[in-house]
């Protein structure tokens, strides 16, 4: 009885887990050509290797973007109560987007915002 | 609490120090700021004081913890002075990212809510992940970074997953209320709290690397640079068994019969695997990291004995091991310089022809590691023994026993090596501040076998 939940918890994330898999096999409707297994349907054919090293830039860019994302992220709920937090909220949000400023700054700094 | 806010500020400080392009402030300013942050955390001492809703508990618990891991640190980045000498790039990155660790050490010294424990693991790891990779070019210490990586990762979810079980049972992350809610069942829990709890102590077990969790550890130890390798042995497995001794001390005694069993076994596996694998290393950072493995098992040791004076036991044992164990990493990255790279436990060879002070000194922190008599090392494994006998722990305290004269083999291993004369002997060069790092540390393991200390916490 105890371990029930427990039990019925790993049931049900099998059961879940379980199940997508298999619907998602069967359910979608299949049709098998040749141009289905091309890397873009629709467009030019690839020449050479599909597998291509792109420049470690882009991953720079996208953690900078991370930033401003986190950033919205603790913007929402504090806009949300931002009458009731008051003139505390409004510093405390302050500060976290100074240090957040401070993180971008630093990259900026270090020629990561710089395309070579 | 200023010290914890001090010291996340003063990590983002040093970072823009780094644009100052003069390496040779940045050790002094860092050593500064670390003093600041001991001063603000010993002007709290006795307070004892709860911030954010009770999410963060000050005691003098923390404090000493705190204070023992700052002047850990202090002294690492004293051997960064010259280890660092010769990098041209990032040096003021890599003192940052140990100052942001030591922030996540903080806070896993002082939670009193699940929440805040995870976020002090995590902010503790990540830096850590960059710093076991920083020689870019080198192949080993990316190999490292990336294990940690991936292995830390995976025992983070589980760590994570714990958590939702153990609030999914006692709808709570507060350690208090979690206590309250175990007693209730008499040591007879309902599966999903064991399953919660398991997996918790799987993820902290994980970071301070006791068997059967220990296998990334040797791989990490050996890749990361020796100065990371320092701090991952000291600090990082500071805070952890502070974290450790936390969550059980506030959360989980009296232990449930099964939890008692699982820790029993797992100190009993540190033991065993860490010196049956530390007998078979040539490499001197392995065998370290196998050695360190069966230091957490004595670690556990006083865990276990579930007394008010363990948490003072553990804080004198992680101490003394972290004096031992900085001054050996100092002496190692010598040695391996002189012999251009090697890192076999026969680069020691000459070392007594040579530097003979190197060499006794490198026997007095052998021995402490060993646990021999005068040093304090011997009075850590000593208080760890008498605290888990008079708790009645007969057993495994005799086995401890047996595997910590077994641990003497390996040690003088290495000592034999030291006083062996070398076929092609290289010079040996020590600056000196690492020489004085070498000889306060040594005298510093001497003297507190002498003058132990206890804490009351």
């Amino acid at each position: 009885m105890e371990s029930s939940s427990l039990l019925l918890f790993f049931l049900a994330a099998i059961t879940l887990v379980g199940a997508a898999m298999v619907f998602s096999s069967y359910i979608p409707p299949t049709s098998t050509n040749a141009v289905k297994f091309e890397p873009y349907e629709c467009g030019i054919e690839t020449i050479g290797d599909t597998w291509l090293q792109y420049t470690v830039g882009y991953y720079l860019f996208a953690i900078l973007f991370l930033i401003f994302d986190v950033e919205t992220i603790f913007l929402f709920p504090w806009a949300v109560v931002m009458r009731s937090a008051g003139m505390t909220g409004f510093i405390e949000i302050l500060i976290f987007f100074a240090i957040l400023g401070l993180g971008l700054f630093y990259g900026w700094k270090k020629h990561a915002l710089r395309w070579e | 609490m200023s010290a914890l806010i001090f010291i996340a500020i003063f990590g983002i400080i040093v970072l823009y120090l780094g644009f100052a392009n003069n390496k040779a402030i940045l050790a002094p300013a860092a050593i500064g700021g670390l003093l600041i942050t001991m001063a603000l955390s010993i002007k709290d001492w006795g307070v004892g004081s709860k911030y954010f809703h009770d999410m963060i508990v000050v005691d003098n618990f923390s404090i000493a913890f705190n204070v023992s891991m700052l002047i850990i640190t202090i002294l690492i980045f004293l051997f960064g002075v010259n280890y660092y000498k010769r990098m041209e790039h990032h040096v003021a990155e890599q003192y940052a990212l140990m100052i942001f660790a030591l922030t996540g050490a903080f806070l896993m010294t002082s939670y009193s809510n699940l929440i805040m424990l995870f976020l002090g693991i995590e902010i503790l790891s990540i830096p850590l992940y960059i710093l076991a990779g920083g020689k870019k070019s080198s192949y080993r210490s990316n190999e490292a970074s990336f294990k940690y990586f991936l292995l830390g990762s995976f025992s983070t979810a589980f760590f994570l997953f714990g958590i939702a079980l153990v609030y999914g049972a006692s709808s709570t992350f507060y350690l208090p209320e979690i206590n309250t809610y175990i007693a209730q069942f008499n040591g007879h829990l309902p599966p999903m709290l064991m399953v919660g709890l398991l997996f918790i102590l799987i993820g902290v077990s994980f970071k301070v690397a006791v068997a059967p969790f220990h296998f990334w550890s040797p791989d990490v130890y050996e890749g990361a640079p020796t100065l990371v390798t320092a701090f991952m042995a000291t600090v990082v497995k500071t805070a952890g068994f502070a974290a450790f001794y936390r969550l059980l001390g506030m959360g989980l005694l009296p232990l449930p019969a099964a939890l008692e069993k699982t820790l029993w076994v797992m100190t009993g596996l540190s033991l065993l695997v860490g010196n049956l694998a530390a007998l078979k290393q040539s490499n001197f950072k392995r065998l370290l990291a196998y050695s360190a493995i069966v230091h957490t098992g004595f670690m556990l040791l006083a865990m276990l004995s579930q007394h008010d004076s363990a948490g003072s036991v553990l804080l004198y044992y992680t101490f003394v091991y972290s004096l031992a164990t900085i001054p050996l990493f100092i002496i190692f990255i010598h040695m391996k310089r002189s012999a251009k790279g090697l890192e076999d436990l026969v680069i020691f060879r000459g070392l007594y022809k040579q530097k003979p002070w190197v060499a006794v000194f490198m026997t007095i922190l052998l021995m402490s590691l060993a646990g021999l008599p005068p040093t304090s090392g011997f009075m850590a494994k000593y208080q760890v023994f008498t605290l888990a006998i008079s708790q009645g722990y007969i057993a495994i305290t005799i086995f401890a026993i047996v595997m910590a004269i077994i641990g003497v083999y390996y040690y003088f291993y290495v000592l034999r090596e030291a006083f062996t004369d070398s076929d092609e002997p290289n010079p040996i060069l020590i600056p000196f501040l690492n020489a004085a790092l070498i000889v306060v540390c040594g005298i510093a393991v001497v003297l507190l076998g002498l003058f132990t200390f206890t804490i009351p916490i």
